[in-house]
């Protein structure tokens, strides 16, 4: 199944959360859904599924999620670790959501079990924890094996080892030529999950991409090179069209590959003791890219605060 | 629609709360026709004959308790109502819904129906309840439609008695059939209220204390500055207008002595009030359904 989201927009009065997004969602892949808090992710994850009213249309192998007879099939979402009645007991809960999807209390069972809750299925989730809140709602979404799953931020709140086992059933999940979309704030994980990327910020897309590519295009992958001759090395660089940064003890050469800068040392006869490739992290790639459409930035710390009152 | 009415049915069912308010409304209904009963015979003081007779077998009793504190075990039953919708939004499960279910008008009809159903259920089972406690309590019951009415004239005469017993089952239908009509209003007009205020409780504030405070207030200054200016608040008030639907008793205050049949003539009026009640149902529902549609999950 392709889902594609065309268009989508959602303003709330003057504030535009979402503009004018479009994406496309791949089967058989992780699409991790990135973006600073308030950049519209739940609000696009919400519009796709028809919750909140806008502008354009997502489409599920061509057509409306509302034009499918059992739409409950067709998408599993799981938004908020605490969407239940917390008297409901998890169970019943779970029989509930199975009554819309037409799946049997075995299957409900079965899902139960998968997701590890299983002691606590008959009892009131008023005393779930978030980790907890998030099984349950991640059992509701993968109830009636749907070909789509929407995942909103569903490893906040779980043990490193609930996060581990997450990542290889998402993965599995959409081995079996699934659509699944996560969103997180966790960029590691996201970073050993995701096969693609969809980033925005202040509700604009900012890179829909893989993931391989995303992190490729930022200034922090570098070439770190240590040489005794390093004045040089750096004007051998520089006179190659290179930026060179000094870095301790080393050279930073922004953008560059080992080939080429093992070329260039060659060429100007530096001697090197060290030649490494750095690769960026996701979230040093996301920080960079994201700086400028960040919704709501912390202060710095007290010691700035401090030296930016003295001055 | 049939996973949606499926959907609603166990959404109700699985709480706990639906089987509280049950319980409780059946457990008030008893404890009324158990007054009431208490009340018919107590007042009566003839021991033998037919006017015993009609007070002991008198249905009547059953429409009494249920009449009586309408309003109380009606709110009871009101709060099932309100938890429909007020449910759904207090713990955002319009999102866990209307992701399922995209096309809201199908959840909206399905808990409508399961709204309609429950009530009726419960009504059914208070109703049959009391006549069972009739049995119950007092062996000798024969739970007929019958009615006395009192005999003058020549007829004494002819029959040697002071009174004879009516069948008018039809009659104690309609008026038993009026408290189900009522409740039914009420609890469509509640949950509407739910879906309209998104709060549980404002919905079930609102229905008490509009009848009870605001409604009687409007009513109180339309008589004090005159029928000219504000009369028309009778008209259209609806829960004055669902107190003379649920209440009115032509004909039925058997066997104190008026006339049976002339009361059945009457009939005409409640009904006119009813439909009063039940247009400001449909009103309600109509624009919690525009607003479930168009309103953001």
């Amino acid at each position: 199944m392709l889902v594609e989201c065309q268009q989508l927009s959602k303003s709330f009065g003057q504030y535009k959360a979402v503009q004018d997004l479009s994406f496309t969602l791949q089967p058989g892949q992780v699409t991790g859904f990135l973006g600073p808090n308030g950049s519209g992710k739940s609000t696009t994850m919400r519009l796709m599924l028809g919750l909140d009213h806008g502008q354009g249309q997502t489409l599920f192998d061509g057509k409306p999620l509302a034009s499918y007879e059992r739409p409950a099939r067709v998408v599993g979402a799981h938004l908020d670790a605490k969407f239940f009645h917390p008297k409901r007991t998890a169970r019943n809960h779970l029989r509930m959501l199975a009554a819309a999807s037409g799946v049997s209390n075995h299957r409900v069972d079965e899902v139960i079990d998968l997701v590890g809750l299983g002691d606590a299925a008959r009892k009131q989730p008023r005393g779930f924890s978030l980790g907890m809140g998030q099984r349950l709602g991640l059992a509701g979404a993968l109830l009636s094996d749907p070909a789509v799953l929407l995942l909103d931020e569903p490893a906040n709140g779980l043990d490193p080892q609930s996060i581990s086992w997450l990542r290889d059933f998402i993965g599995h999940y959409a081995g079996q030529d699934r659509v699944v979309l996560v969103s997180s704030h966790l960029l590691s994980e996201m970073q050993l999950l995701a096969h693609h990327l969809v980033v925005i910020g202040r509700g604009k897309l900012i890179a829909d991409e893989s993931l391989a590519e995303f992190v490729s295009r930022s200034t922090r992958n570098d070439v770190f090179v240590r040489t005794p001759n390093s004045d040089a090395l750096i004007a051998a660089l520089v006179d190659r069209g290179l930026q060179a940064v000094r870095e301790g003890t080393g050279i930073s050469v922004p953008g560059a590959d080992t080939e080429l800068v093992g070329a260039v040392a060659f060429s100007c006869g530096a001697e090197l003791h060290e030649l490494t490739r750095r690769t960026a992290s996701l979230e040093e790639a996301f920080l960079e890219v994201t700086s400028q459409t960040q919704e709501f930035t912390m202060g710095g710390h007290g010691d700035d605060a401090t030296a930016g009152g003295a001055q | 629609m049939k996973a949606a009415f499926l959907y609603e049915w166990r959404r109700a069912v699985t709480l706990r709360s639906t089987w509280w308010i049950a319980g409780s409304a059946l457990v008030t209904s008893l404890f009324f026709t158990w007054v009431a009963f208490k009340i018919e015979t107590g007042v009566s003081n003839v021991s033998e004959g037919p006017l015993a007779l009609a007070k002991h077998t008198s249905f009547a009793i059953v429409v009494n308790s249920m009449q009586g504190p309408y309003q109380i075990v009606t709110t009871i039953i009101a709060a099932f109502a309100a938890m429909a919708w007020g449910h759904e939004y207090r713990y955002g499960l319009t999102r866990v819904t209307f992701s399922s279910f995209p096309r809201r008008g199908e959840v909206f009809l399905a808990k409508t129906s399961v709204i309609l159903i429950v009530t009726t259920l419960i009504w059914l089972v208070m109703t049959s309840s009391s006549v069972g406690l009739l049995k119950l309590i007092d062996s000798k019951q024969q739970i007929s439609f019958n009615f006395f009415e009192k005999l003058t004239g020549s007829d004494v005469w002819a029959s040697g008695d002071s009174g004879r017993l009516l069948n008018y089952s039809s009659l104690a239908f309609e008026m038993l059939l009026r408290t189900l009509a009522y409740v039914l209003i009420l609890v469509l007009l509640v949950a509407a209220i739910s879906a309209i205020t998104r709060s549980l409780p404002l919905a079930l504030v609102l229905s008490s204390i509009w009848p009870l405070f605001v409604e009687k207030l409007l009513l109180a200054l339309s008589q004090a500055l005159g029928k000219g200016r504000l009369g028309w608040l009778n008209d259209v008030a609806p829960f004055d207008n669902a107190e003379r639907f649920v209440l009115w008793r032509a004909g039925f205050d058997l066997p104190s002595g008026s006339s049976a049949p002339g009361g059945i003539e009457h009939l005409i009026t409640p009904w006119r009030a009813g439909y009063v009640f039940a247009a400001w149902a449909l009103l309600l529902t109509a624009i919690a359904y525009l607003l479930v549609e168009r309103r953001d999950a």
